[in-house]
């Protein structure tokens, strides 16, 4: 179906969307920190990324403005993963350019539903 | 001379004996450190795809090596809290499959209270209706951390006692422990909301529970709190009204856009400084004319917010932000300038 970089510092997060997205048929890509997520979007041009906002070396936000600044990885839709819909995060994530965004704890059926939607998306676009 | 000898002689003994006995410590840590690394990932993939199928539990129920029950039930819970929805559901039943449920029940009996707190704490997270009648009668616990937990738990179920409970326990404790119920309160679904509105409107005498009610509306943005919010919003006690200014600025209706221009005018700056950053998360641009009045407001964080504000109105609002940076008086220059430069750093 697609490929989608995962990024995550917590291996337990990590572990479980990984096994998800696989179950429905999408291959994956897994980074454990923000320098690691940036590189593999880069070099692996991906179909989608999900991205945790707290994580080492480089945070969510910043992976996101440096996405959004490069030529060849700002047009990859983004989806934020963060924890209790700070109300912040979520405006900070939308406002940079993020697709969208899905609280932690998940539920696999809204995170599929919201991965569905921006790739179609970006089909279209 | 024979004091010194008999130190070096002492001190060597203890490097002797000390220091191998600490290598050896670390080596036996590894090695059961690696062992239970070892186990884990031997067991993982069946508790990921106990999603898939829930009675699949065969593989963890067999050929068990001393430990390994633990360690299962510690991968179901970390698994359980990453989780909500239909998945969770199904985690429950796996809880409840493989006995979890039952040895937690039992464990809010031990004579160790710290098992006892375990067990209040994991029986939230496993979310098993069976466990709802031992929960209550955890709630009697002479442990106060044991009660706490337990009330939390009942929370975590949805169930309607639990929730009287846990608001009652809100009420009546220290801010510390009713900010920390709040975040229980913030997960749970809708049909919360009737009991809060009206447990608000009730806290006429007791200013802790009130502000932490306006705390939950807002956060939880809760419509039906959008007139008690106005309302206190005049209240006489600033610590409500800087907390109600905030909530409105949450609930994110923009009704409350009128009271909230007036409330910057309010004689305390915290509650000029939150009716701000309400109006900028509002987003209605009635709002832009009285905030350029806040540029000029005597206090950093009350113009620092209004030109924050400006900004996340957009257009009018950073029309005013740039002529502001480059005209007047030195602080609405300042707190524009400083916006809009932060803004295009992206910071």
């Amino acid at each position: 179906m697609a490929r989608i970089l995962i990024a995550d510092d917590d291996s337990g997060s990590l572990k479980l969307l990984d096994f998800r997205l696989k179950s429905v048929g999408h291959e994956t890509i897994l980074a454990a920190d923000g320098g690691k997520a940036l590189e593999l979007a880069t070099k692996e041009d991906p179909d989608l990324i999900v991205l945790d906002v707290m994580m080492p070396v480089m945070d969510g936000f910043q992976v996101l403005r440096k996405l959004k600044a490069r030529e060849e990885t700002k047009n990859i839709p983004v989806i934020m993963l963060t924890s209790k819909a700070q109300e912040k995060d979520v405006v900070s994530g939308l406002e940079g350019g993020a697709t969208d965004y899905v609280t932690k704890p998940f539920s696999f059926a809204e995170l599929n539903a919201r991965v569905n939607r921006a790739l179609a998306s970006r089909r279209q676009n | 001379m024979l004091e010194a000898i008999y130190t070096v002689i002492a001190l060597q003994i203890i490097i002797l004996v000390f220091v191998p006995y600490l290598i050896l410590r670390r080596w036996v840590v590894n090695l059961i450190e690696r062992y239970a690394e070892t186990r884990k990932s031997h067991f993982e993939p069946h508790v990921l795809n106990l999603l898939n199928d829930p009675t699949t539990t065969e593989p963890l129920e067999s050929n068990l090596r001393p430990g390994d029950r633990k360690l299962i039930k510690d991968l179901l819970l970390q698994q359980a809290t990453q989780l909500k929805g239909e998945d969770r559901r199904k985690m429950t039943a796996v809880f409840e499959k493989m006995g979890y449920v039952k040895n937690e029940m039992a464990a809010l009996r031990s004579r160790r209270w710290w098992r006892r707190l375990e067990a209040a704490i994991n029986l939230g997270i496993m979310q098993s209706q069976i466990s709802v009648a031992a929960l209550i009668h955890a709630v009697k616990d002479p442990v106060e951390d044991v009660r706490l937990a337990a009330v939390r738990a009942l929370g975590q179920l949805n169930e309607p006692r639990g929730l009287q409970l846990l608001l009652d326990t809100m009420e009546e404790r220290n801010h510390w422990t009713g900010s920390s119920i709040i975040e229980t309160l913030i997960g749970m679904g809708p049909e919360i909301n009737p009991e809060i509105v009206p447990r608000l409107q009730a806290t006429t005498n007791n200013i802790n529970a009130r502000l932490l009610y306006v705390q939950l509306c807002g956060l939880r943005k809760i419509a039906e709190a959008l007139e008690p919010l106005l309302w206190l919003l005049r209240n006489p006690d600033q610590e409500t009204r800087i907390s109600a200014a905030r909530a409105l600025g949450q609930l994110g209706d923009i009704s409350a856009v009128k009271s909230l221009i007036d409330s910057l005018d309010d004689k305390t700056w915290e509650v000029r400084a939150q009716a701000a950053k309400a109006l900028g998360a509002l987003g209605d641009k009635q709002a832009v004319a009285k905030l350029k009045g806040s540029l000029s407001d005597d206090n950093w964080w009350v113009r620092h917010n209004a030109a924050e504000a400006l900004y996340r109105l957009g257009g009018e609002g950073i029309e005013v932000l740039r002529e502001t940076s480059h005209l007047g008086e030195e602080a609405p220059r300042n707190a524009s300038a400083q916006v809009l430069a932060e803004r295009a750093l992206g910071v």
